[in-house]
């Protein structure tokens, strides 16, 4: 027994009405499933109906008719199209294919072939294989037809006819498509109006006429019609590996002002990407969100200085793991819009996650306990609401610290707390003892001292004003000479007696400002 | 004739799958330490309560040891586990830390900053945020001491009384880190740190002063255990710590 091709091929009738509902939430999308929606394209001033669902079409709305004669029909849903929620629709659809079969398909808006030969061990006979597919549709908001066949047009042709999942077994495959009309073939104007004006309506006809006079008559092309009309299509199916980019947006038709509502939007969005991370098997690490804010400019002429509102609000959010819980992700978004709050009333929001390989759950077998990542993010977002995202010099307030090789004090930044196994060693061990730790002064408290001799002997700061007990130093030390941010210092620890104890201070003086600081305590 | 003992019986025959000993004191639970790397505190108590609050004590402005002793806990603790570390005043070295042996990947470091009324309530939302909404940290430091002693007097004891309940259900310590006592009973064990003497390298008078390093310091601790953690048998110890670094 030879081995016999399979193919499967997924339709989406009226695929831009489709994509343009898809972002909607469910509950919405099923209350419109009985009304009227057609979708606009053109030019602002005179948009038309591109495209329609079935209950505009028996409501009299047709493709080419304007905006004006469209809103005419009762209860209708006017949608304007955009190319950009197509493509998203469309990616959707080959991640969806995706996750059944690794040679994909993008064959044209809307229509995605897969090889599935070989897979009946992994997800059952084709019927199953293809429900299944129809199923994860679904899940990213797309009802699609569904059809498995022995050749990747026959399949393209029943999937295009039929509505549901078909399977059509080898042989069978000009008796199955014989009843469909002739439309689902891909004729141009001329032969379509021929192929009318011969009476032929059904593929069966198409089928059974004469090759010699039909190839006569319509030339190569009538003859490679009756082929796919018969189930002889020969179409190699050309997978493609497109660069894994996962982004969903939404224009919404009125400018939101209100936090939750945008909130109720980015779950949708978010929902969706997740349904794709997870057929592609990932998870993201970054999330980046555009909003695109309406902006209105005053135009009044008086000369006073307006607050510019920027049209374009971006904001990414880089996660310390990779997470694919959307309802983590929705918080941390909506923790970071309270902090940064748009200007102004956003029109269209677009979310951008970047994939990464998901998390494994189960950590090393020696790994210490540790907090939970996502609970943990969501924790670190509020705190960062309540203590703040930077200092002055642009470190985090929130991490760990990682501490720089450099000869300037202080010198460290925060990275993003990670709470996984890490066996970056600390220099010291900790187990000779106790070490002198200090308590730093950030900013360096800025101090009074009198010196003798070159040598600090008195010194006041803050609450303090006391004579030095004992001084050590002075050592000098100097950097980023050449940079604006030179630095050179004159560093001495001193003692000074206090009414509750002793207190060792590390000072400085700059010597380029010629002031002293108080750096820090030894504590 | 029903007499007081013989209702309490009853009733507390009746509460007994509820709460056990309605009218009795509650048994003391034997709790679980943690080392805190020195040894004479360890020697004499076996380390710092895990499921109650510890409270370190030094005066403002002095080296009293309480950063020391905070890297000394913070290294043992990184070893095996992570720690979270709020910060109120934005104190903490990470440089001197590391070289205490802090595991600072192991720390997360709430940094606050300030010194006032403002920087409390902030080092105190951060701490229930993160008490509340993360486990899995082995040790929780919440550092008050760069606050004034008049603003940290003026906190309210029920604020004491919650965290102590939020820390009996931890299963790791909870360390504040104060100017002056305020903890009162809330706590179960209180280190009172005072300075002792600065060693300098060399001899004060007659020695160069550039070639003069402080090498290390003494420190005194007074151990105070409250609550149902061990007393120790000499409240009063002192410890050194070494200068290892730059």
């Amino acid at each position: 027994m030879g081995l016999v091709m399979l193919f499967a091929c997924v339709f989406v009738p009226r695929f831009v009405v489709q994509a343009s509902l898809r972002c909607e939430p469910e509950e919405k999308r099923v209350a419109w499933s009985n009304r009227p929606v057609a979708v606009l394209d053109g030019p602002e001033s005179l948009p038309r109906v591109f495209a329609c669902n079935e209950r505009a079409q028996l409501a009299g709305i047709e493709p080419g008719i304007t905006k004006a004669q469209a809103a005419q029909c009762p209860d209708i849903i006017l949608r304007m199209r955009m190319p950009k929620q197509e493509q998203a629709a469309q990616d959707a659809l080959v991640d969806c294919a995706a996750e059944f079969s690794p040679k994909v398909e993008s064959t044209s808006q809307g229509i995605v072939s897969l090889d599935i030969e070989g897979t009946e061990g992994i997800f059952g006979p084709p019927q199953k294989l293809i429900r299944a597919l129809a199923h994860h549709a679904a899940r990213v908001g797309l009802e699609v037809n569904v059809a498995a066949a022995t050749n990747r047009d026959t399949a393209l042709l029943a999937a295009r006819g039929f509505t549901g999942t078909t399977v059509i077994q080898k042989g069978n495959e000009a008796d199955c498509l014989a009843q469909l009309p002739i439309d689902v073939l891909p004729l141009s104007q001329a032969q379509a109006e021929i192929l009318d004006a011969w009476g032929i309506r059904r593929c069966r006809d198409l089928a059974l006429l004469p090759p010699v006079p039909l190839v006569e008559r319509l030339g190569q092309a009538g003859l490679h019609l009756q082929r796919l009309a018969r189930g002889e299509g020969t179409g190699i199916l050309v997978p493609v590996d497109p660069p894994l980019r996962f982004e969903e947006s939404l224009e919404l038709e009125d400018p939101v002002e209100d936090l939750e509502s945008l909130v109720f939007v980015l779950n949708r969005l978010l929902e969706q990407l997740a349904a794709r991370l997870m057929a592609r098997s990932l998870a993201t690490d970054e999330i980046t969100l555009r909003l695109q804010l309406d902006v209105h400019e005053d135009r009044d002429t008086r000369k006073e200085q307006r607050k510019v509102v920027p049209d374009c609000w971006v904001r990414t959010l880089s996660l310390p793991v990779s997470m694919q819980n959307t309802k983590v992700l929705l918080k941390l978004l909506h923790l970071d819009l309270e902090q940064h709050r748009p200007g102004a009333a956003v029109k269209s929001v677009a979310i951008e996650v970047r994939p990464a390989r998901r998390r494994y759950t189960q950590a090393a077998l020696f790994a210490p306990d540790a907090p939970e990542p996502e609970r943990l993010e969501i924790t670190l977002a509020r705190i960062r609401g309540v203590v703040g995202e930077v200092d002055d010099q642009g470190r985090g307030k929130v991490g760990s610290a990682e501490v720089l090789k450099s000869h300037q004090s202080d010198d460290f930044r925060m990275t993003a707390f990670t709470p996984a196994d890490n066996k970056r060693a600390a220099p010291g061990d900790g187990t000779g003892g106790p070490s002198v730790t200090m308590s730093m002064f950030r900013p360096p408290l800025p101090a009074n001292v009198r010196c003798q001799t070159g040598k600090p002997i008195h010194i006041s700061f803050a609450e303090v004003s006391s004579a030095i007990v004992c001084a050590g130093g002075p050592w000098r030390t100097s950097g980023n000479w050449w940079k604006r941010e030179e630095w050179r210092r004159e560093e001495w620890d001193i003692a000074v007696q206090l009414a509750s104890g002793v207190g060792l201070y590390r000072i400085f003086r700059d010597l380029r400002h010629d002031t002293w600081f108080v750096e820090g305590l030894y504590d | 004739m029903f007499s007081p003992a013989l209702i309490r019986a009853q009733v507390e025959a009746r509460l007994a799958d509820r709460v056990p000993a309605a009218f009795g004191q509650r048994p003391p639970v034997e709790m679980r330490t943690m080392p805190t790397g020195v040894s004479v505190i360890d020697e004499a108590i076996g380390g710092i309560p895990c499921g109650g609050i510890t409270e370190i004590v030094g005066p403002a402005l002095c080296s009293a040891g309480r950063k020391s002793l905070q890297a000394q806990l913070l290294a043992g603790a990184t070893r095996e586990q992570f720690c979270a570390l709020i910060d109120a005043t934005d104190s903490f070295d990470p440089r001197s830390a590391q070289t205490a042996g802090v595991n600072l990947d192991r720390v997360l470091w709430i940094r606050g900053g300030g010194h006032g009324v403002k920087t409390l309530e902030q080092a105190f939302k951060a701490s229930d945020l993160l008490l509340q909404g993360s486990g899995g940290f082995g040790l929780i430091m919440i550092d008050l001491a760069g606050i004034s002693e008049r603003f940290v007097r003026k906190i309210p004891l029920t604020t004491w009384f919650r965290f102590r309940s939020v820390a009996e259900k931890l299963d790791a310590p909870l360390v504040f880190i104060t100017p002056c006592s305020v903890l009162g009973t809330c706590s179960s064990l209180t280190l009172t740190l005072s300075t002792g003497q600065i060693r300098w390298s060399l001899p004060v008078p007659g020695s160069p002063a550039h070639a003069r390093l402080p090498t290390g310091l003494d420190f005194q601790v007074e151990v105070a255990a409250r609550r149902s953690f061990k007393k120790p048998a000499q409240p009063v110890h002192s410890f050194s710590a070494q200068r290892r670094w730059a």
